[in-house]
């Protein structure tokens, strides 16, 4: 598989690159989901290895600071292709540029390329209880708390924290900083390969990876990435989901007729492609706050949907594990609920409309 | 799973308030009823409720893990034998008894529920069977009383077939691969079933196999079968999303001998046997989903109530919306599940429980039923002949398809409800990291096969318009009169 290169939005590059992530997706993830899915000792080294291995870790950074220089455009479209194959993975992937992207050019590049970080966000519109970290100090940051679950954290190399206000700011932490602990905690339904931990902070002294004067612009600008890029992975998870329900559709026979002939079955297919083309990725200038954050309840919403009733279109056989169709709905059930769920998402946009 | 100390469980009264209108009437039937939903709340808060995680944890890294000591303890309880007929030692239950109790386990952990739940079901084809199975029965009770249970299961699903042999009409079409050949004697088992929960730890069996694989829908033909016999084996048990604690197998017949005896109503007479089976089994799943609903429902009020993290939720407005449409879609669904189980009760079974000569045949002692004489006596042709007599003269096919059709709108409604409830409950919770979330996940994976086992939603859907809207009558009830032996019944 060859590496990254860099594009631009329309050019005959995002489609090799994109189909580069496909490929990924299909022929690298998609036979080891289960495995993934497992937390099987040698899944995710493997996964990332090849992640790694074509750029896709940094694809946001500059060529000159040691990345791909893909735009944020392109990064969704692939991120969607990655989630066909393991959604955690993609979600990885999605954490690591978002962290390496919030840093400063040059501190980024200094991350050695084996390395794996993940931006931790903790914006004060998530539940309370995820959110407990706050910095103080005034001349490095100084952060104390606690946060979880943060996925992706367990077993990074570091983590970027994203604080909302009152305080806001984007912090970067070296795992092994000192008041700094990354803990295993509770699992989630979905996501496995993105396992989630509990931050630990303890006078932990960060760096400002933002002047105070941008920090704003900078926390906004992580979370957007965030939500569209959830948006996206929602989208592969869909597609994945309505793909092998056709498949099983088309081959498994009931009443002495394939089921996709039934129109109980032919009907769940069917919507699984409307909410597919009403749920476009988000690109371009669409990734601001609240439209990423729109597109991201949109995708999520449907991809649950999709991938609840791709299962029920296997019956029984989805229930089973083997299958890895119910994985999927655990999958899109998960991401539908990591940064904010839907409920508190209306509430944040209804807002911003009446702003 | 711990316990929730801000207590919402619901009494009878509060959970169908029909009753208290009831009980002006018949006040003892409402006390029984009570009795019933007090036992399984007990021994739910006593044994379920806190291992339900633990359980579900240990069955996920090895799906063959079963607690016997929980079914032990359910069996002192009275969880397995309260629908055994009252002449062979047990509860005599019916559907109604059946769904109250399923919900109040549920409520708990649908995983262990289950096992008293597909227990029922085993049971279920042979209480259509008057008195010819009451010794395996009458061991069955006393097996559960003296804390050394015999489980039961129901064999109908295949590899190939799984919603198609719920639907006479699917079933003539369906790829069935499992064949009952007549054999001196009896009959010989062979071939495959799958998902089939409690399988691979019930000591018996309802077989349901076609005696002339060419024609399945005309053949179908229930057998009891004892897990002991030859040629029996469990395959695998499968790994499961949810309801994990309840293992669902693989079962494979190999040449499996089934003597004549121990065949469940007449050759034949399965297609029809399996309608009346699903009207008394698909109310107490819509328990289930019920049950599933209301655990969730419970668990998230106990958390905002008493979690510090979630200080505040309660006050708004987006979280009350919520728990109110909740608190609809269950009771809805709890009515729903109410209004199936009586009508499967009352209506569908007619005057067969109050039957004098069923009546009479309780007086006979339980030990008779066991003597080879009886035996042959009861299984006799002309025994079974009379039997299908009395049935055809205590309902009708008529009253068992609207029966049908209540249950399947239950099962169906219910399956959605555990789904949009559990679902929606997550959505408060959000990723949380206190213990409340992993009680969600887990009963949103629990929800989920709601909508798939005892038919699909959709073939539950498909069944209500054929007996509620189009007004279908289906061929539920065995044919009056000698039965003509199928192709292949024969020697």
């Amino acid at each position: 598989m060859s590496a990254v290169t860099a594009t631009s939005e329309g050019s005959a590059e995002r489609h090799e690159v994109v189909a580069l992530a496909g490929e990924l997706g299909r022929r690298e993830l998609a036979p080891h989901a289960l495995e993934l899915d497992e937390c099987r000792a040698d899944a995710l080294p493997s996964a990332w290895a090849r992640v790694a291995e074509v750029g896709f870790d940094r694809a946001l950074l500059a060529v000159d600071d040691g990345g791909v220089g893909l735009d944020a455009s392109s990064l969704l479209l692939c991120l969607e292709e990655i989630a066909t194959g393991d959604a955690g993975v993609a979600l990885l992937v999605l954490l690591s540029n978002a962290a390496l992207a919030a840093l400063p050019p040059e501190r980024a590049a200094a991350i050695p390329e084996t390395e794996r970080w993940a931006l931790v966000p903790a914006p004060p519109e998530l539940l309370a209880t995820t959110a407990r970290i706050a910095a103080s100090g005034d001349g490095a940051p100084v952060l104390t708390g606690a946060l979880s679950p943060a996925l992706g954290a367990l077993g990074a190399d570091g983590i970027v924290v994203v604080l909302g206000d009152p305080k806001p700011g984007v912090h970067a932490l070296a795992a092994g900083t000192t008041g700094l602990e990354i803990d295993a905690c509770n699992p989630l339904l979905g996501l496995r390969s993105a396992a989630p931990a509990r931050i630990s902070l303890s006078a932990a002294t960060a760096e400002a990876a933002s002047p105070a004067t941008e920090a704003h612009a900078a926390v906004d600008a992580s979370l957007a990435l965030l939500r569209a890029g959830s948006a996206a992975i929602a989208r592969g998870i869909a597609r994945r989901a309505r793909e092998m329900a056709l498949e099983y559709a088309e081959s498994r026979f009931q009443g002495g007729v394939p089921i996709i002939e039934h129109d109980a079955v032919r009907e769940m297919v069917a919507a699984m492609k409307v909410r597919e083309a009403a749920t476009p990725a988000p690109l371009g200038a669409e990734i601001d706050g609240t439209a990423a954050l729109a597109a991201r309840v949109a995708a999520t919403d449907a991809a649950l949907a999709t991938a609840t009733d791709a299962v029920q279109v296997f019956g029984g056989t989805g229930y089973i594990h083997e299958t890895g169709i119910e994985k999927l709905m655990r999958d899109a059930k998960s991401l539908q609920l990591w940064l904010e769920p839907p409920w508190i998402a209306h509430d944040m946009i209804a807002e911003a409309l009446v702003d | 799973m711990g316990a929730a100390t801000w207590s919402t469980a619901p009494s009878l009264r509060e959970s169908f308030p029909r009753l208290r209108q009831l009980e002006q009437y018949d006040r003892g039937y409402v006390q029984h009823l009570e009795k019933h939903q007090l036992a399984a709340r007990r021994f739910a808060d006593l044994h379920l409720r806190n291992v339900a995680l633990e359980v579900d944890r240990r069955t996920d890294t090895d799906p063959s893990y079963f607690d016997w000591e929980l079914v032990r303890a359910g069996g002192r309880e009275g969880m397995l034998d309260f629908l055994l007929p009252s002449q062979v030692g047990g509860g005599g239950g019916l559907t109604v008894e059946c769904a109250v109790i399923l919900e109040e386990l549920c409520a708990a952990c649908p995983g262990l529920a289950l096992i008293f739940g597909a227990h029922g079901l085993g049971i279920t084809p042979l209480l259509l069977d008057g008195p010819i199975h009451w010794d395996v029965m009458g061991e069955v009770a006393e097996a559960a009383q003296r804390g050394e249970p015999m489980l039961m299961a129901c064999a109908l699903t295949e590899p190939d077939a799984g919603t198609d042999v719920e639907d006479v009409d699917l079933l003539a079409r369906a790829r069935i691969t499992s064949h009952a050949r007549r054999v001196p004697g009896g009959y010989s088992l062979s071939g495959t079933k799958r998902f089939i929960s409690n399988g691979g730890v019930a000591r018996w069996l309802t077989v349901l196999m076609p005696v002339d694989p060419r024609r399945p829908a005309e053949t179908w033909t229930c057998f009891l079968v004892d897990a002991k016999t030859k040629g029996f084996s469990v395959a695998c048990n499968e790994h499961k999303m949810g309801q994990r604690a309840c293992p669902a197998s693989e079962l494979v017949f190999d040449e499996v001998f089934v003597p004549d005896d121990r065949v469940v109503a007449r050759v034949g007479d399965g297609a029809g046997a399996t309608l009346v089976v699903l009207a008394a089994s698909r109310p107490p799943v819509g328990a289930i989903a019920t049950g599933i609903a209301r655990g969730a429902y419970e668990r998230l009020l106990g958390w905002l109530h008493e979690d510090t993290d979630a200080q505040g939720l309660l006050e708004r407005q987006s979280v009350q919306l919520r728990l109110a449409g909740m608190a609809e879609q269950i009771h809805l669904a709890r009515q729903a599940y109410m209004d199936a189980a009586v009508e499967f009760d009352v209506a569908a079974l007619g005057s067969a429980t109050k039957s004098p000569l069923v009546r009479g045949l309780g007086l006979v002692p339980n030990r008779m039923h066991r003597r080879r004489r009886v035996r042959r006596v009861m299984s006799a042709p002309a025994t079974r002949d009379a039997l299908a007599g009395f049935l055809n003269r205590a309902t009708s096919n008529e009253a068992i398809t609207r029966s049908l059709g209540l249950s399947s709108l239950a099962k169906a409604r219910g399956g959605d409800v555990a789904m949009g409830v559990t679902n929606t409950a997550l959505e408060i919770a959000g990723l949380t990291d206190a213990p409340v979330r992993a009680e969600l996940q887990k009963l949103w994976r629990d929800a989920k096969l709601c909508q798939i086992y005892e038919g699909t939603n959709q073939l539950n859907r498909i069944e209500v318009y054929r007996a509620l809207v189009a007004r279908e009558t289906m061929p539920a009830l065995p044919p009056r009169g000698r039965r003509a032996a199928p192709a292949g019944a024969a020697i």
